[in-house]
């Protein structure tokens, strides 16, 4: 008589824990990438998001636009340039600064991280951390290296300059002049509400007049072409 | 067995079944959470990352295609004579077990089947080393009713 063959294992297949694992990654990302907008431009994840500096062939864009509307920036500064007119109150951290009326003030953030809202009538607000500031050419900065907590509410800018800043889309009702790739195309938008998708550059205002240059992926022109016809 | 009885029996029901959709429940949750988690973002201040979306959207089709793919891979079949097992797709392995060869039934549920009326059920033989499992079925109670009332109608197990 045949011994019984003992039956072989199979081995466990660990598909269900792989499909967790590819879930939570994907829950993580989401999240991640909503929180966190601006880290999807750096060199970590240059393959898998679209970085506007290696847009192939990327469109530059420049504009010179009058708004109505407040437009928030939330992301990446590595540079703000600002000139603040008093009577205003300045905190970096828990230090306030005052400003006080007929006097004004220049600050520079180097690598900031938060929000600027500019709003009509030369208005700003700005909250987030930066890792210089500079107060009327006084540097101020931690020896720890951590971003210093800087907040402007409610002030009055003579002009402001962001420096090198991403924002996967920039939205807001404008008039005035749009020049994509040195003036091949140039639009005129009269109070349309313009939509720039993945925007990297420069934006200036001064008074109630912004200026922006930068790229834009050529893909999203006719994006932003669409939003002002 | 007369003609009017053979007709009779021949025409009696046959039960097939496949693979509930309820085993698949975690696999549809993580869909649904994933889906939630876009329009809460969509619907918040916070931009929606397009690639993110790309991948919540993949990841979506193919687990609803795989558990499909997957469910209607295996049917198990009743009838006059024997239960079947049919198991794949374009090559198919197709077992079937005479109920003369059935010794006993034995439906087994954890308590989230219970819950969600569903489990699977053991088909023992009489060889002892034969156990034919049919996996992951609606209402398998009633299941195993028809298999036991057609392995009467049959007559009965071997004593």
């Amino acid at each position: 008589m045949d011994p019984m063959p003992i039956p072989v294992k199979k081995p466990k297949r660990h598909w269900k824990s792989y499909l967790f694992l590819i879930f939570l990654g994907i829950l993580a990302f989401l999240f991640y990438s909503a929180y966190n907008p601006s880290s999807f431009t750096g060199k970590i994840t240059g393959n898998v998001i679209r970085d506007p500096t290696s847009f192939e062939g990327g469109s530059q864009v420049r504009a010179e636009l009058k708004t109505s509307e407040e437009f928030e920036i939330n992301s990446e500064i590595k540079k703000i340039n600002l000139r603040i007119n008093g009577p205003a109150s300045f905190y970096i951290g828990k230090q306030k600064i005052d400003v006080i009326k007929d006097n004004s003030a220049s600050i520079i953030l180097d690598n900031f991280k938060g929000k600027v809202i500019i709003s009509p009538g030369s208005k700003i607000e700005l909250k987030g951390d930066s890792s210089t500031i500079f107060f009327d050419g006084l540097p101020i900065s931690l020896d720890s290296g951590k971003g210093i907590n800087t907040n402007l509410i409610d002030a009055n800018y003579a002009y402001i300059k962001l420096i090198d800043f991403y924002l996967p889309s920039l939205s807001f009702e404008t008039s005035g002049k749009i020049d994509i790739d040195n003036g091949k195309i140039s639009v005129r938008s009269e109070g349309d509400k313009i939509k720039l998708p993945d925007f990297k550059g420069d934006l200036e205002a001064r008074d109630d007049l912004i200026k922006i240059k930068g790229l834009v992926d050529k893909k999203d022109v006719n994006k932003l072409l669409e939003s002002v016809s | 067995m007369d003609k009017k009885e053979k007709e009779a029996w021949l025409n009696q029901p046959k039960l097939q079944v496949r693979g509930s959709r309820k085993i698949y429940l975690i696999i549809y949750l993580m869909i649904i959470i994933l889906i939630t988690a876009v329009i809460v973002i969509e619907t918040s201040d916070k931009p929606l990352n397009k690639n993110a979306t790309k991948l919540v959207f993949i990841f979506s089709i193919i687990c609803i295609v795989a558990t499909e793919i997957h469910r209607f891979g295996h049917s198990y079949e009743v009838t006059n004579t024997a239960l079947i097992h049919k198991k794949g797709y374009f090559s198919t392995n197709y077992k079937r077990v005479e109920f003369g060869a059935i010794s006993d039934s034995e439906v087994i549920q954890n308590i989230w089947q219970r819950i969600f009326s569903y489990g699977d059920i053991e088909v023992h033989m009489y060889s002892k080393v034969n156990v034919e499992v049919v996996k992951g079925i609606n209402r398998p109670d009633e299941f195993v009713d028809f298999l036991e009332n057609k392995i009467e109608a049959h007559g009965g197990r071997k004593r």
